[in-house]
């Protein structure tokens, strides 16, 4: 596992959530999910799509941390590793899709 | 639809567990391949779940991989409250639930589930329990 990494990113997500400072950056979506997030923005059903992004990115980043932990157990333990089987039945016990 | 996980102290431990049980990897697993996912921690948990000590480095390194939630708006401790009536659940346990029912959470890993159970029941949750 890729310690420095994991530490980078988890210090990332923490400082995140914490409300660090922000900065514009320039991100190229499809042009109907932009519009689509203009205009739940403009009628109040979402803060603004700058909260709606970084919401996205900070579970998506989540994701990611929560992988590298899994894959860091899996490579000195691999006999743990819960079959697609298991993976799938708990995802149904939550009513979640996998994709 | 976003995914939620909830963990109250059993379940902290669990998840920083060298070798964390099956059925916590399989939910850890479920957020991966869906490739977005909350871990939520109530700060309140870390009562039950952090000694003071050189016993905590695994607990510790856990809690800064998650969502640690650490405010408790009185909106939320009053909901907790009455979450808390007529069962035989904990004050820590009923902000735990609150956090679960509030956040639609999809799972909550807990070695108390029958006490959850009872507080999720009345906050009329879906969360399903994952018992460590």
């Amino acid at each position: 596992m890729d310690t420095a990494l994991l530490d980078e990113l988890t210090e990332a997500l923490a400082a995140a959530r914490q409300g660090a400072t922000t900065k514009p950056i320039s991100v190229t979506l499809p042009a109907p999910l932009a519009d689509a997030f203009r205009l739940l923005a403009d009628r109040g059903l979402i803060d603004s799509v700058s909260d709606a992004a970084t919401h996205a990115l900070e579970e998506a980043l989540q994701a990611v941390i929560v992988g590298m932990r899994l894959d860091a157990i899996y490579a000195e333990h691999p006999h743990v590793r819960p079959t697609e089987q298991e993976v799938a039945e708990m995802a149904e016990h939550a009513g979640v899709a996998l994709p | 639809m976003s995914l939620t996980v909830v963990l109250d102290g059993g379940g902290v431990h669990a998840w920083a567990q060298r070798v964390p049980p099956r059925d916590v990897l399989a939910v850890m697993e479920v957020i991966r391949r869906r490739g977005a996912g909350r871990v939520l921690v109530p700060s309140v948990v870390t009562v039950e779940a952090l000694t003071g000590d050189a016993r905590d480095a695994a607990v510790n390194k856990v809690l800064k991989q998650v969502d640690l939630v650490e405010e408790l708006p009185l909106t939320r401790a009053r909901a907790a409250a009455t979450l808390r009536q007529g069962t035989p659940g904990s004050a820590v346990d009923a902000v735990v639930a609150e956090a679960a029912v509030r956040s639609r959470a999809g799972f909550l890993i807990t070695s108390d589930p029958d006490d959850m159970a009872a507080l999720i029941d009345r906050g009329g949750g879906a969360t399903h329990i994952v018992t460590v």
